[in-house]
C-alpha cells in the first residue's frame, strides 16, 4: 500500500533534514504512535520517552525506509522495537503456570471491551506485569505468533503462551472489577 | 508473519478498540525531539569537522614526511654534486700534471733529437746539451730582449732551465727535417710505452666527467620538486540560491494581522489589517585575496603532486529590497458609505546592501603534468582542497557589524574542486616566477541544510609566486 502524496512529500522533506517536514510528519502520526507507545509503557512519561527516541531514530534512519509499505507501519515498528529495547533491559520473564486456557473465552468479555474507553483499557494494560504486557501487546494487538515473540524476546514459546494467558486473565479480572465499581457507583446514586 | 485469529472475538475486540485511536502528547515532546535533532545535527557537523581535521592532519603529516624525504634526497644530490666538483678539480689537476709531463717529455725528446744530429753518443749528447744549456744561461740576460722579440714563441720563454732548453730549440729550429723525424723515431721507450698523448688525456678526462655526471640519477627523480610562496587576487562568486525548502522562506511573508471592529454613523464595519513583506535579494561577486606556501613533489617523470596551505580572504555582496505593504481588507461592507474608509494599500520600500566577508584556510592537493622544458614550463593541474572557515563577518555598507555574536549559517569546513594552469619561467636554474590562473568550486553547499540560503561558491583567481626548485 503506497503512501499518500502528502506523506511522500513529507518523507522527501525529512530526508533533506527539513525541520518543517519533520514537524508535519510528527504532527500527523504522533497521536496514533503515542497510543502504541503507551500500551508498552508503565505510564505517560515512559511512553513519551519511547516516542521521542523512536522519532529521533526514524528521522535518522529514514534513508533506509522502503516505500513499499506505508510510513505509519514503519514508524510503528520503530516504536515497538524501541519500547522492547527500553523494557527488555529491565525485566526478567519466567514461565508461569498455565492454569488458564485461552480457549475458554468468557462470554460477554467482547462486549465489555467495546464499552470501555480505550484510554481506560490502556491504563489496564499499563498496570500488567511487564512480561505479560509485552506478550499481550505483541500477540493480541500487533499479531505476532508465539514463535516470533519467543524469538524476539529470547524466551520459550511456552513462556510466551503462559504470559499471554496470564495477561488476559488479569485484564478480564480488571474489566470485571471496573464494571463492578461502576455498578456500585450507579447504585449509590 | 502475523497470526491474527479472526475467530478469537476477544482478541478482535482488543484490536478494534485500538484501531485508529490517538493519545495526546505533551507540548514539550516535539521541543525535546527538535532539540535532540539539533544536537545530532551538531554532532554530525562536529564529526564531519573532526573528519576534515583528521584529513588535514594526515595531509600535513604526509607532506612533512614527503618534504623530509625530498630534503634527504636533495642532501644526497648535493653531496653527489660536491663529490663531482671535487672529482672534477682532481681530474683537472691530474690533467695539468699530465700535460706538463707530456710537454716536458716532448721537449726532452726534441732536445735529444737535436743533440743526436751533432754528437754520436748519448752521454756526449747530453753533456753537450748541458753545456749548451749552461752557455744559454750565461747568455740569457743579454739575450732576453732578443728572445722577447721572437714572435709567437716568446711568451713561453723564461729564465728557468727548461725554458732555456726551449730557447735552444727555437734558435735551432731550422735544423734539417730528417733530424726531427729521426728524433721522433728515437723517442724514449718509456714514453712510447705509456702511449700518452695530449689528445688522449683530454678524451680520458672528458670521459671521466661524463661517467661522474651519470651517477646521480636522483637528479632526474627530483627535477620538478619545488617549494614556493604565492599570493593571488581574484573574483569570489557566492552562487547563493534561496532555499525553497527552508521553513524560513515564504515568497511573500505576512508579518502582522490585526482586526478592527468599529462603527460609523451609517454602518458597522469589520475589517482586517494585513501587513505583508516581500524581500528581494541579489548576490553578486566581489574580490578575493589569498596568500600561502606551496610545495611540489615529483611522482613520476613529469607528474607532480602539489600541496600547501593558504589563507583566503573573500567577499561577496548582497543587495536587499524589502517592500512592506499594509492593507485594510474590509470583510463586511454593509453600506456603500464604507467605501470611504477603504484605504489604498500603503507601500513602503527599503533597500540596503550587505558585505559578507569570509576567511578560509585552504589545504589543496593537486596532480600536475609538466609540459615543456628549458626556461618555460606549463603545468596543467587538477585536484581538491579542504577549506576551513576561520572567520565570517557580515556588515552593512555603512560598516555596522551585523553578526556581533559570531553566529552564522556557514559550515566550518567543506571540500572544493580545483583546476589551474601554471606558467613557470625560470629566472635561474633554481628560481622560477610563477603565474597561475586557477578556478575552484565548492563540491557541496557551504551553508547549513536548513538555512534559507544555499551557497555553493566559485572562485576564479590569478596566483603569482616564486618557486625554488630543489633539484
Amino acid at each position: 500500500m503506497p503512501n499518500s502524496i502528502e506523506d511522500e512529500r513529507l518523507i522527501k522533506g525529512c530526508l533533506k533534514n527539513d525541520r518543517a517536514s519533520q514537524f508535519a510528519l510528527y504532527k500527523k502520526y504522533a497521536g496514533q504512535l503515542m497510543l502504541v507507545a503507551a500500551r508498552y509503557a508503565n505510564h505517560q512519561e515512559d511512553a513519551e520517552d519511547i516516542l521521542q527516541e523512536a522519532f529521533i531514530k526514524a528521522y535518522d534512519k529514514l534513508d533506509s525506509y522502503q516505500s513499499d509499505s506505508p510510513i505509519f507501519h514503519w514508524l510503528k515498528k520503530i516504536v515497538v522495537n524501541t519500547a522492547l529495547n527500553k523494557i527488555r533491559a529491565n525485566y526478567h520473564m519466567y514461565p508461569l503456570v498455565d492454569d488458564h486456557q485461552d480457549k475458554d473465552q468468557p462470554s460477554g468479555m467482547t462486549n465489555a471491551i467495546e464499552h470501555f474507553y480505550f484510554e481506560d483499557l490502556v491504563k489496564m494494560i499499563q498496570s500488567l506485569p511487564e512480561g505479560c504486557r509485552l506478550v499481550f501487546n505483541l500477540y493480541t494487538i500487533e499479531g505476532y505468533t508465539h514463535v516470533e515473540i519467543a524469538k524476539k524476546l529470547k524466551i520459550s514459546t511456552g513462556t510466551s503462551k503462559s504470559q499471554l494467558n496470564r495477561a488476559k486473565a488479569l485484564l478480564r479480572e480488571m474489566i470485571r472489577e471496573s464494571e463492578r465499581d461502576s455498578y456500585e457507583a450507579y447504585r449509590q446514586k | 508473519m502475523k497470526h491474527i485469529d479472526k475467530n478469537n472475538l476477544e482478541d478482535k475486540a482488543w484490536r478494534n478498540k485500538f484501531e485508529g485511536g490517538e493519545l495526546s502528547t505533551s507540548d514539550a515532546l516535539w521541543d525535546n525531539i527538535s532539540a535532540s535533532l539539533d544536537k545530532n545535527e551538531l554532532g554530525r557537523l562536529q564529526s564531519e569537522n573532526y573528519r576534515y581535521k583528521i584529513i588535514a592532519a594526515s595531509l600535513i603529516l604526509f607532506i612533512s614526511l614527503l618534504a623530509a624525504y625530498a630534503f634527504t634526497l636533495s642532501l644526497s644530490v648535493q653531496s653527489s654534486q660536491q663529490a663531482l666538483t671535487e672529482a672534477k678539480k682532481e681530474i683537472s689537476a691530474q690533467n695539468e700534471l699530465l700535460v706538463a709531463q707530456i710537454e716536458e717529455n716532448e721537449e726532452l725528446a726534441k732536445a735529444l733529437a737535436v743533440s743526436k744530429g751533432t754528437v754520436k753518443s748519448r752521454e756526449s749528447q747530453l753533456a753537450e746539451l748541458l753545456a749548451d744549456n749552461e752557455s744559454y744561461k750565461k747568455r740569457l740576460p743579454s739575450a732576453t730582449p732578443v728572445i722577447n722579440n721572437l714572435g709567437t714563441n716568446s711568451g713561453r720563454l723564461s729564465s728557468t732551465p727548461k725554458a732555456s732548453i726551449r730557447e735552444s730549440m727555437t734558435i735551432k729550429r731550422d735544423a734539417p727535417q730528417s733530424i726531427n723525424t729521426y728524433a721522433w723515431q728515437e723517442r724514449p721507450a718509456s714514453y712510447q710505452a705509456s702511449g700518452i698523448k695530449r689528445l688522449k688525456a683530454d678524451q680520458y678526462i672528458s670521459g671521466s666527467y661524463a661517467a661522474l655526471e651519470k651517477t646521480p640519477s636522483l637528479n632526474t627523480r627530483l627535477r620538478h620538486n619545488f617549494a614556493g610562496v604565492m599570493a593571488s587576487v581574484g573574483s569570489f562568486d557566492p552562487q547563493t540560491q534561496t532555499n525553497l525548502n527552508s521553513p524560513d522562506v515564504l515568497p511573500s511573508q505576512m508579518i502582522a494581522a490585526s482586526q478592527t471592529d468599529g462603527s460609523t454613523s451609517s454602518a458597522r464595519t469589520f475589517s482586517t489589517n494585513v501587513v505583508t513583506r516581500d524581500v528581494e535579494e541579489s548576490h553578486s561577486p566581489d574580490v578575493a585575496f589569498s596568500y600561502g606556501v606551496m610545495g611540489g613533489f615529483t611522482l613520476a617523470d613529469r607528474l607532480i603532486l602539489q600541496t600547501g596551505i593558504s589563507r583566503m580572504n573573500m567577499r561577496s555582496r548582497t543587495d536587499m529590497a524589502i517592500t512592506t505593504t499594509t492593507r485594510i481588507n474590509p470583510m463586511f461592507v454593509i453600506s456603500a458609505d464604507n467605501d470611504a474608509i477603504i484605504n489604498p494599500a500603503n507601500v513602503e520600500e527599503n533597500t540596503f546592501g550587505l558585505i559578507n566577508e569570509f576567511d578560509y584556510w585552504s589545504v589543496p592537493l593537486q596532480l600536475g603534468y609538466v609540459l615543456g622544458s628549458g626556461r618555460l614550463q606549463i603545468i596543467p593541474s587538477f585536484g581538491v582542497a579542504a577549506d576551513f572557515l576561520a572567520n565570517f563577518n557580515q556588515r552593512s555598507d555603512s560598516g555596522i557589524n551585523l553578526n556581533p555574536d559570531g553566529e552564522h549559517a556557514y559550515r566550518s569546513a567543506h571540500l572544493s574542486a580545483l583546476g589551474s594552469l601554471s606558467f613557470n619561467y625560470f629566472l635561474t636554474p633554481m628560481l622560477a616566477i610563477n603565474v597561475e590562473p586557477a578556478y575552484r568550486h565548492a563540491l557541496n553547499p557551504v551553508t547549513d541544510v536548513n538555512n534559507r540560503h544555499s551557497s555553493q561558491p566559485a572562485l576564479f583567481n590569478l596566483n603569482l609566486g616564486l618557486r625554488f626548485h630543489l633539484n
